[in-house]
């Protein structure tokens, strides 16, 4: 670890020892306090996404719904999963779905890979530009995004379309949002600040020794990042994989606004056509459930037994590890140049839209006679809203809170993965994923009926709000925790525990530190969705503790979207200046860089 | 690891199931507010109100699930607040989604956590409910005004309806052109040219319960071969039709297309096209309201003459109560509303399957 410095104590840990050793006390048999740390963390993930986990798989086999006489009866049935898939239009909507999620996840792996590569591993100018805006996309509502998307490549309002029909004496739009490409497009444009965000902390990461040498074998560029930095970023490139395939499987939004216009029916539309009725079908949302549930546990135990040994890409180690970046030259410039294309496609077009769509009235969105109607008075009406305030309060305590808890939480899990033998971990990281794919509603009306029995006094607290977030925001910080763990070899703690170090301060110490690029951006992550969260926001919210979500979709069902994108360019900023906040604190602690 | 994950799942289900027992207890008996409400019942109208005004004081609080749009539902909280000043202090109105409002409602009730005093619902909804029992009966004073197909006596009375009307873009579409009667839309001068919320199933059972089920399935069949797009949410189509994107709504309801026409948008309606057809949105009290008289205080409120007259002036709604000048259209038109005896909750989700299979999936 002579290059390796951490900088000043993190106070927590001292705190986190004495918790960790007063409960080892309390424990005689299990003297370990490591032992007892990841039983606890264990425990708690466990009991984050069990209760939405078991009712969705044991609903699936009932007939009536939680809360009702019959519910704990062993009376199951297989009825649900007969409704579900004697549709025949099932095998047309799979089909599409797989051609939606391959595609859109394809789009989006290759442009985040690309950005992450480009801004982490190489000398390329404007990287912290890169950085930011690919960070700052994530926080525009989606919702918006899909309908700049339309404002744009309509074959009726579309502005490139008349752009291209203008300049070029076309007869027909050539572009048409409402089609299979449209959708693939669109949604894959949506996830690549996902694919980048996953992949950047692990590409960060990465020991540059292995390059130079092959650089100094005298091996070009390509095949450096084909032969070497690919195959040691194997972990990242694997999580990301499997969790944009799954996204595009879940995917919902897109799919209603683009591809029910287009008559292009998906999975998710296919659930929300047969099963969305109130009072809820809980058996037959969770037989569909179902099929996502066990996708997600295929991808989970390919990914674990395609990363099992784990040693091959541990690339931060105890001797001389240093993030240096790739020379490239003069390609630097052509690096930037398409980085900046990349990120005009994905931040600054929906970005401009939506900014475009807060200052005209929705109906000139799509055309320059908006010029002369521009006003602020959607800003003016969105801060003068009576909810603003206080969701922006409610979500800020919220955000915090989860994005921490979650972050901590995944950061344990991620090291029991893939740091020790213990058995089950694979069962820790399947749990972890669960929350992806319950339905938002499944997932709050489930929690809302567990405390609503056992701790009803949690009612109408942002408490209840807190530990719903805790479970829903597992997955995509998961990820990020494991691809960044995976880098980091066991030869640093073995080190500090040879000094006597426990282990509650050696994972505090040197573990967070090194990995705290992924844990910024897994905090990020969170911080940024929990504003954005409304189904189980609006299960659980009660007058009072309503967070932003609904307030924005408020802005949504009840008027134009010229206050919803007021709304959303206003977060924007309150967002993108905490998420910047996060990142000056994330720097102040950890490895520097070499 | 399946294994594994089972053990733990049936754990959890075992660990809740004692717990979530207690509470969803048979409900066969009366609950307190329904004692409440047969004694209330019993008396002369005059005391009726007198012992409802003085029991709301002394509880002085409502909750009222109102899925409605956020300042519509603040006006009726001002209107009750100005017939009965000071009487209910406290009004809490959580902001949910119908269909949320449903599932949380239920889980609510089943959990015994009786938080919810006055739902808004729609009539099928009623009879969804009832297989749960967590309506109070309650015959309102003013129950008996009301027209048949605005009220499911003793649990659910409207507080208005609203006309289905065709919204349309004014710069794709000329107001002599635009369709007067849903007929017309199935002209080919139409075709590719309408769009339709992806759930408008009232107006759909409202044309099937017009023109029996035959004809109606089959004029839905000749509107979804005529080219109709479906988006979802209906926010969302009133912003395409407004952008220009589709030049023609089918089925629009409520006071949106009136607002965005007095913000400048480039859209107009055809407000009432033949036949005419409404749909009732109303209100009932749970079985177990916290509140019992605030809420039946509340429910005589909005159905007497004064509420529903300020409710057709400032909302712009019609009024549920006969004698209301109308706020939209002339009074020689007599709306055609479905008569909810006549739509249970089956028959509903039958019209509701049929809905995407002809006019979402365009199956004949």
């Amino acid at each position: 670890m002579n290059r390796t410095s951490t900088k000043r104590l993190f106070p927590a840990g001292a705190i986190i020892d004495e918790v960790v050793s007063a409960i080892a006390r309390l424990v005689e048999p299990l003297r370990d306090s490591k032992t007892i740390a990841l039983l606890l963390f264990s425990c708690l993930l466990v009991y984050l996404v069990i209760v939405p986990l078991a009712v969705l798989v044991f609903g699936s086999f009932k007939a009536v719904a939680p809360g009702t006489e019959d519910y704990f009866s062993l009376n199951l049935t297989l009825e649900n999963y007969t409704r579900a898939f004697a549709s025949r239009h099932l095998p047309r909507a799979t089909v599409n779905t797989a051609i939606f999620a391959i595609g859109s996840s394809t789009i989006a792996f290759v442009l985040g890979a690309f950005l992450a590569w480009v801004t982490e591993r190489t000398n390329s100018p404007f990287r912290s530009l890169l950085y930011v805006m690919a960070i700052s996309r994530v926080i525009l509502p989606g919702v918006l995004v899909t309908f700049s998307w339309i404002v744009l490549l309509s074959p009726e309002i579309g502005i490139l379309n008349r752009l291209l029909i203008a300049g070029l004496g076309l007869k027909e739009a050539p572009f048409n949002v409402y089609s299979m490409a449209g959708l693939i497009w669109v949604e894959g444009i949506e996830l690549t600040p996902l694919a980048y965000l996953l992949m950047a902390s692990a590409f960060r990461s990465m020991d540059p020794s292995l390059e130079e040498a092959a650089m100094v074998a005298g091996s070009g560029t390509l095949q450096i990042l084909r032969r070497i930095t690919l195959p040691m970023m194997k972990p990242a490139l694997l999580s990301t994989l499997v969790l944009l395939l799954v996204r595009g499987i879940e995917s919902f939004e897109t799919p209603a606004l683009i591809g029910l216009r287009a008559s292009i029916f998906v999975y998710t539309t296919e659930i929300w056509l047969n099963s969305t009725r109130a009072p809820m079908d809980y058996g037959l949302a969770g037989a569909y459930s179902m099929v996502l549930v066990i996708i997600s546990a295929l991808l989970i135990l390919v990914y674990l037994r395609l990363t099992s040994h784990s040693e091959k890409f541990m690339t931060i180690t105890g001797k001389g590890y240093r993030p240096r970046r790739v020379d490239l030259g003069k390609w630097r410039f052509l690096s930037a140049a398409a980085s900046l294309l990349i990120l005009f496609l994905v931040f600054v077009v929906p970005m401009i839209t939506v900014a475009w769509m807060s200052l005209v009235p929705s109906y000139l969105a799509s055309s320059l006679e908006g010029l002369q109607r521009i006003s602020f008075k959607a800003y003016r009406d969105a801060l003068l809203f009576p909810l603003t305030v206080q969701g922006i309060q409610n979500s800020m305590i919220l955000g915090i809170a989860s994005a921490s808890g979650v972050t901590l939480i995944t950061a344990v899990i991620a090291y029991i993965v893939v740091k020790t033998k213990l058995r089950g971990r694979g069962v820790l990281d399947f749990l972890a994923f669960v929350p992806y794919v319950v339905p938002g509603i499944i997932f709050g009306l489930s929690i809302l009926w567990f405390y609503l029995n056992l701790m009803p006094f949690l009612y109408g607290t942002l408490t209840i709000l807190l530990l719903a977030y805790l479970g829903k925001y597992l997955p995509v910080a998961m990820r990020i925790n494991v691809a960044c763990m995976a880098q980091v070899h066991s030869d640093l703690e073995e080190a500090a525990a040879t000094c006597q170090s426990s282990w509650g301060r050696s994972f505090v110490k040197i573990t967070l530190p090194l990995i705290r690029l992924g844990l910024v951006a897994a905090w990020i992550w969170v911080f940024v969705h929990s504003f954005r969260e409304i189904p189980t926001a609006m299960i659980l919210a009660y007058p009072g503790t309503e967070p932003v979500g609904i307030v924005m979709f408020k802005y949504w069902e009840d008027s134009t979207y010229q206050r919803l994108a007021a709304f959303g360019v206003m977060l924007f900023a309150v967002l993108l200046v905490t998420s910047l906040i996060a990142m000056r604190i994330g720097k102040r602690f950890g490895v520097r860089d070499g | 690891m399946f294994a594994r994950v089972t053990t733990i799942l049936l754990a959890v289900v075992v660990a809740t199931a004692s717990a979530a027992q207690g509470a969803s207890a048979a409900k066969s008996d009366l609950s307190k507010t329904e004692q409440i409400f047969a004694e209330l019942m019993a008396l002369p109208a005059k005391e009726r109100m007198q012992k409802l005004v003085e029991g709301a004081k002394k509880e002085a609080a409502l909750v009222w699930y109102a899925p409605d749009r956020e300042e519509l539902t603040n006006l009726r909280v001002d209107f009750f607040k100005e017939l009965h000043p000071g009487v209910i202090q406290k009004f809490q109105t959580p902001r949910v989604l119908p269909d949320i409002m449903i599932n949380r409602l239920l889980t609510e009730e089943r959990a015994g956590k009786h938080q919810a005093d006055v739902v808004w619902l729609q009539f099928h909804q009623v009879s969804a409910l009832e297989r749960d029992g967590i309506l109070a009966r309650y015959v309102a004073l003013e129950d008996a005004v009301l027209p048949d197909g605005l009220k499911v006596p003793g649990q659910w009375r409207s507080l208005g309806n609203r006309l289905f009307h065709i919204m349309y873009n004014t710069k794709l579409v000329a107001p002599n052109d635009a369709p007067k009667s849903w007929e017309e839309l199935l002209d080919s001068k139409w075709k590719g040219k309408l769009v339709l919320d992806a759930a408008s199933y009232n107006w759909f059972v409202g044309m099937l319960d017009y023109l029996g089920e035959e004809k109606g399935l089959e004029f839905m069949k000749r509107l979804a071969r005529n080219g109709l797009q479906i988006q979802q949410r209906r926010s969302n189509v009133e912003n395409m039709v407004s952008a220009g994107e589709v030049p023609v709504m089918v089925a629009n309801s409520g006071t949106s297309t009136a607002d965005r026409i007095s913000q400048g948008e480039p859209v107009a309606f055809v407000k009432d096209p033949k036949p005419p057809i409404a749909y009732g949105e109303g209100l009932a009290i749970m079985r177990n309201a916290p509140h019992p008289y605030a809420a039946a205080l509340f429910i005589e409120t909005v159905l007497s003459d004064p509420w529903q007259r300020k409710a057709a002036e400032k909302i712009k709604i019609r009024a549920a109560r006969p004698g209301v000048p109308d706020p939209l259209i002339d009074a020689s038109i007599k709306p055609h509303f479905v008569n909810p005896s006549k739509w249970p909750a089956k028959r509903y989700e039958w019209a509701e399957r049929e809905y995407v299979r002809i006019l979402v999936r365009k199956e004949f």
